[in-house]
């Protein structure tokens, strides 16, 4: 091997890893700063928080991470979680067990995935199309399902999974990193997981190897679908009722999320790992914030600040100053 | 064809027009050129011939602006210039055709030549005169078409006679062309040649740059040819041998370019009846075990569409497609892949690889969908795409290197080793050697001679003659969605084909 091919693989190498680099340093810079500033911050009591805050918009990223990677989009996810919510409390409501809400819920969570899915795959619409669509449609049905009230639900066994803890750890926490395990491993080492990053990379030389590009995509639109059914239990059962006009800015703070971690919007690359992160920077980000008492409109500005700066950090790295276009 | 052509006379002046002088460039790493030295004279014909990496491209490259050179000047008509940006070299009258096609497909051709200065009045665009110049300047490469149509509706050799106009409207003193003929067929190409001799007639000097070494022959005054960002040789066509040229390039001696052995064909594999689609007309042909079956066609004759449509990307209309006997549906790719059909598509960084996944990621792109697999198996990928590296040569610093870093006989060998590692019992090729270097190109030719030997069927569709004449067993050729005529390789010669592809 010669020197010019191992400077090569020193590049991808690096490469890789980049994009992680810079969002864990982020995390590392912020944990120092806000275990500076303020002495609350570094507890675990503090930490478990930060997890069960984290959690709705850690669980509905996983799976906006494979859609993304997948070079499509979901901005309904959002309107999709509050569905998931106004179901979970309505059948709550008529006395149904836990279990049963939840089946329920995530039943519903893959039937709203079902719709983006079907259009975009049957009928081809572009994603961003798409999803902007149901993602005012399902809000509507969201507020029709109770013309418009919250709905309060009152079983203490459906809203452990939101407010309890299991060997000291929330339940909510719990799920979310279970969420992150599976997803994990599914983009490492299973079949499915490779092909999300091959249609991402290639839809045309995917299809041309035999790989079902329009089931994948199906199959991808059900997960999300699926994840959304899971982030509205958690929603429904932490706030302990159904509201239709909540997590209206989930798709947002799970793209911002997604694109901290590393994915490109144009599909093809990111990792699990660096949404995770990304989540964890955000959730550690707002958490901080509100114990250094930063007023919410400033919390807004320096999030957003800190999305663009990082995705520039990534930007300049991969030599776009040298870039004309 | 080549025998029609009239060899072009000897219209290069003494007078210098462009020089470099000890041109270096450095990219992190890599030594793309050390101490080029190049000249042209007025008139002249200058053929740049490397592999792919040779340094040409970056030589162009800087000649137009896009590079900065870290070392050496140019000078043009004697006075030093240095180009900070393409404009300026554009301004001083270096026009570059690039290998790859730039343009809007859904705007007119009007607009299209005129991207960046249109023609305005009064601070709005003046139509009237755009057309009534791009009409000019159409005729220029005489094009006879009316330049308010969108561009994408052309054929890709109007798109590129378009680029060549665009560039010689420009006053051009120097014109650059990168691989100019890569997608155009020898009526197209012939047809080049007359503009770029007329061009050298009027005093245009021409660096012409291509892997094709016939042409160069054709059209060139000179020859300089670069290996490893060195000048390696600058021969007189006068002088030139293929042998001298191809052993300058690769620095070793081809004995030969074409390796072709004979295998005794077997039993049919594929038989085809009667197919129609939407661009063929009652397509009959079969191809045998240990035969490479050649295509040709010009342009729109739809010889390219027989690999498409045998793989599931076009719809049937019509006809039935036997493999080793048996009838086959055939609706997608996975269809064909299941009957034992595996095909290398024409455009390999678009529908052949994913650019950004490793050398193993694309390797074993296709074989867990045909296992039915569902889970990852690192160990398998290793593997495999290991055997392959090997068994195919393929030069790649790892199984983990992203596609988009290999050269393109490489990215090549990948794309084949992702059919191969199914054993399919038909491969179709749709311009195999598309775009590769020459030394690559002679490596693919072996594997299919191998591969021939193991008794796989071959299915060759291919624009370039030499190719076609040198590799097949048998060749039939399309005009206008049907077959004009299918010839064995002892009957067939270079003015057959070309009488069955202009229609008999």
């Amino acid at each position: 091997m010669n020197k010019k091919m191992l400077y090569r693989r020193g590049l991808e190498k690096l490469g890789d890893a980049s994009s992680l680099l810079t969002v864990a340093s982020a995390l590392l810079v912020l944990i120092v700063f806000f275990a500076v500033g303020t002495p609350y911050f570094l507890s675990g009591k503090n930490f478990l928080n930060i997890g069960l805050y984290a959690a709705i918009v850690g669980c509905i990223s996983c799976s906006v991470t494979f859609i993304n990677i997948s070079g499509m989009i979901d901005l309904s996810v959002g309107s999709q979680i509050a569905v998931v919510g106004m179901v979970a409390a309505i059948i709550s409501r008529m006395g149904a067990p836990w279990y049963l809400v939840c089946l329920a819920s995530l039943a519903s969570g893959v039937l709203c995935g079902f719709i983006n899915g079907f259009f975009i795959t049957v009928f081809k619409l572009n994603a961003f199309i798409t999803t902007i669509a149901t993602m005012q449609t399902l809000r509507g049905f969201a507020f029709l399902l109770s013309d418009g009230q919250s709905l309060p639900i009152s079983d203490g066994a459906f809203k452990f999974i939101g407010r309890g803890y299991l060997l000291g750890i929330p339940v909510s926490l719990l799920i979310m990193i279970a969420s992150y395990l599976v997803f994990h491993v599914i983009s490492k080492y299973t079949v499915f997981g490779r092909n999300v990053y091959l249609i991402g990379g290639n839809a045309q030389a995917s299809y041309l190897a035999g790989i079902k590009v329009n089931r994948m995509r199906m199959n991808l639109y059900l997960l999300n679908g699926f994840m959304a059914g899971v982030a509205g239990i958690l929603l429904a059962a932490q706030t302990g009722s159904g509201m239709p006009n909540a997590a209206a800015t989930y798709n947002m703070t799970a793209l911002s999320a997604v694109i901290l971690g590393g994915v490109a919007l144009t599909g093809g690359k990111g990792t699990i790992f660096g949404t995770f992160l990304g989540c964890m920077v955000l959730s550690v980000l707002q958490n901080g914030m509100t114990m250094m008492s930063v007023g919410t409109y400033w919390q807004d500005i320096i999030i957003g600040f800190v999305l663009i700066f990082s995705v520039s950090v990534d930007a300049v790295k991969g030599g776009s100053l040298k870039r004309k276009l | 064809m080549g025998e029609t052509f009239l060899r072009k006379t000897a219209t290069a002046s003494d007078e210098v027009v462009m020089e470099a002088i000890r041109i270096s460039k450095e990219f992190p790493g890599v030594k793309a050129l050390s101490d080029v030295d190049i000249t042209i004279h007025r008139g002249e014909v200058v053929a740049l011939l490397g592999e792919n990496g040779a340094g040409k491209s970056t030589l162009i490259k800087v000649m137009s602006g896009v590079y900065q050179a870290d070392g050496g000047n140019i000078r043009l008509r004697g006075k030093e210039v240095r180009f900070d940006t393409p404009m300026e070299a554009r301004m001083a009258g270096i026009g570059v055709i690039h290998q790859e096609l730039n343009y809007v497909p859904s705007v007119s051709v009007a607009e299209n030549i005129f991207m960046g200065n249109m023609p305005k009045k009064y601070g709005f665009l003046d139509y009237k005169t755009m057309y009534q110049r791009a009409e000019e300047i159409l005729k220029l490469v005489g094009l006879e078409l009316d330049p308010r149509i969108p561009i994408g509706s052309l054929s890709v050799a109007q798109k590129q006679l378009i680029e060549i106009a665009k560039v010689m409207s420009n006053q051009v003193q120097v014109l650059i062309m990168d691989e100019p003929t890569s997608s155009l067929n020898d009526v197209e190409i012939e047809y080049l040649f007359r503009l770029i001799q007329k061009a050298a007639g009027e005093g245009v000097s021409i660096f012409y740059i291509s892997h094709k070494l016939e042409e160069l022959f054709k059209i060139a005054d000179r020859v300089v040819v670069l290996r490893d960002g060195c000048v390696t040789g600058e021969v007189a066509i006068e002088d030139a041998t293929r042998q001298g040229l191809i052993a300058r390039m690769v620095g070793r001696d081809l004995s030969d370019m074409y390796p072709k052995e004979k295998v005794q064909a077997g039993e049919e594999v594929i038989s085809v009846k009667n197919l129609c689609t939407a661009n063929l007309k009652n397509l009959s042909f079969s191809a045998r075990a240990g035969e490479i079956f050649g295509i040709y066609g010009l342009m729109g004759s739809g010889h390219q569409n027989v690999g498409a449509a045998l793989f599931g990307q076009e719809p049937l209309l019509g006809g039935s497609v036997f493999v080793k006997g048996k009838e086959v549906k055939i609706r997608m790719p996975m269809d064909a892949i299941g009957c034992g059909i595996a095909y290398v598509p024409a455009e390999r960084k678009a529908e052949g690889l994913v650019l950004n996944q490793s050398v193993a990621v694309n390797t074993m792109s296709a074989y867990y969908s045909r296992h039915r697999k569902h889970l990852i198996s690192r160990k398998k990928d290793r593997e495999i795409s290991n055997k392959w590296i090997e068994a195919l040569a393929t030069k790649t610093p790892s199984v983990d290197t992203p596609a988009e870093s290999l050269s393109g006989g490489n990215q090549q060998k990948v794309v084949l080793a992702k059919w191969l590692e199914l054993s399919p019992d038909v491969l179709i090729l749709n311009e195999p050697t598309r775009g590769i270097d020459v030394g690559a190109k002679a490596e693919i030719y072996r594997i299919l001679n191998e591969l021939c030997r193991e008794g796989k069927c071959i299915i060759m569709i291919t624009s370039e003659m030499p190719e076609l004449l040198a590799m097949s067993d048998r060749i039939m050729i399309l005009f206008e969605g049907k077959v004009t005529g299918t010839l064995t390789a002892e009957e067939a010669s270079q003015e057959m084909i070309v009488q069955c592809a202009i229609g008999g």
